[in-house]
């Protein structure tokens, strides 16, 4: 039987470099949502 | 391929027969296209000034954090904007690279993008900044995209004077955000950017009536005649001049501050009164560059002799 690896197609690229902005951008997200935790907490 | 049937958007498929991978295919890039990059900077830009000229402090991360939601929300009415004048985007010469109308995005990419983007800038201005600068973006966000976009823009030459106090607010929002309060002092820095806008933008319909006509946009140039328009930049720029130098009135800006709007004040004005006389496109196109040099100039100067101390 013959491997199926199916190429990269363009569309594929674009995806994942999409999906990869939505992770960075939830991530930053998150670690802003933290940072103003400590500081409203550490201000109490 | 999609049948689109929705009226609002035949132009877009005129232009850029989509294919149902219209949304699937499209970069990071083409979605951060929809918030306005340009527009968007500056909106930062004069919220910055706000919240550095605000009385008080504020923790650099919260400080930071107002800004992003600024940013964040100033795109998404960006994006909005975009998904509703997708129609006339594709008709304009200037906008028919935009990602809607070029086919690399759908409508329905755009209302969900700025949708998104708009209740999570509120929510997060109001859960880690403070409530009135939240409703206060919040604001500025539903009049830019409903009274502006869809309301005025299409019915009325006043469209962007109108319009314009959404560009007006981000200072009262980055002031808000460090006070909780809006003040003499913020809404000062509002009226400046609220009547900078008529002169700054007839200026370049002044340019472009051609497009705007073509699509159906009331500009002032379209309803009224250049000469009406000259007129009434005249008028504005008269205004505009003295109300440069009532930061340095009110004291929350400097001296240096308050010679300076005084100067370029008055430059702004001679340009609007060769525009006047002279009638011409160069004189309209000459405003409209000195009209950006001029806001970026003033609120420029106001931040750093704060940062200086100054003032």
């Amino acid at each position: 039987m013959e491997a199926a690896t199916m190429p990269t197609s363009d569309m594929h690229r674009r995806r994942r470099s999409r999906n990869i902005a939505l992770g960075l951008a939830l991530a930053a997200w998150v670690v802003i949502i933290f940072l103003v935790s400590l500081v409203k907490v550490s201000g109490q | 391929m999609t049948i689109v049937t929705d009226n609002r958007y035949p132009v877009a498929t005129d232009v850029a027969p989509a294919s149902f991978e219209a949304g699937i295919d499209a970069r990071a890039s083409d979605f951060f296209a929809l918030l306005k990059p340009r527009v968007m900077s500056l909106v930062v830009f004069t919220g910055l000034v706000g919240l550095v000229l605000a009385p008080g402090s504020i923790h650099p991360i919260i400080g930071f954090t107002a800004l992003l939601c600024i940013a964040v929300g100033a795109g998404a009415s960006g994006a909005l904007n975009m998904w509703y004048d997708a129609d006339i985007d594709a008709r304009m010469s200037r906008t028919l690279s935009r990602p809607i109308p070029s086919g690399r995005l759908t409508p329905d990419d755009a209302l969900a993008f700025g949708l998104v983007l708009s209740v999570a800038s509120v929510l997060s201005m109001g859960l880690l900044v403070n409530v009135l600068s939240a409703a206060l973006l919040a604001f500025t966000i539903l009049f830019y995209v409903v009274v502006y976009t869809m309301y005025l823009k299409r019915r009325t030459p006043q469209n962007i004077v109108i319009g314009g106090l959404s560009g007006a607010l981000p200072p009262v929002i980055g002031w808000a955000a460090v006070t909780g309060t809006v003040s003499v002092e913020s809404l000062s820095l509002c009226a400046l950017i609220f009547f900078w806008t008529p002169p700054h933008f007839w200026a370049l319909s002044l340019v472009k009536a051609g497009d705007y006509g073509a699509v159906g946009v009331p500009m002032m140039p379209n309803v009224v005649g250049p000469e009406s328009t000259r007129r009434q930049i005249l008028a504005y720029s008269v205004l505009l001049a003295p109300l440069g130098t009532v930061p340095a009135l009110l004291g929350f800006a400097g001296v240096a501050y308050g010679v300076a709007a005084g100067v370029l004040g008055l430059a702004f004005l001679g340009l609007a009164v060769r525009l006047y006389v002279k009638r011409d496109n160069r004189s309209a196109m000459q405003l409209f560059g000195f009209s950006i040099l001029y806001l970026f100039l003033l609120f420029a100067l106001m931040l750093a002799e704060r940062l200086a101390g100054l003032s």
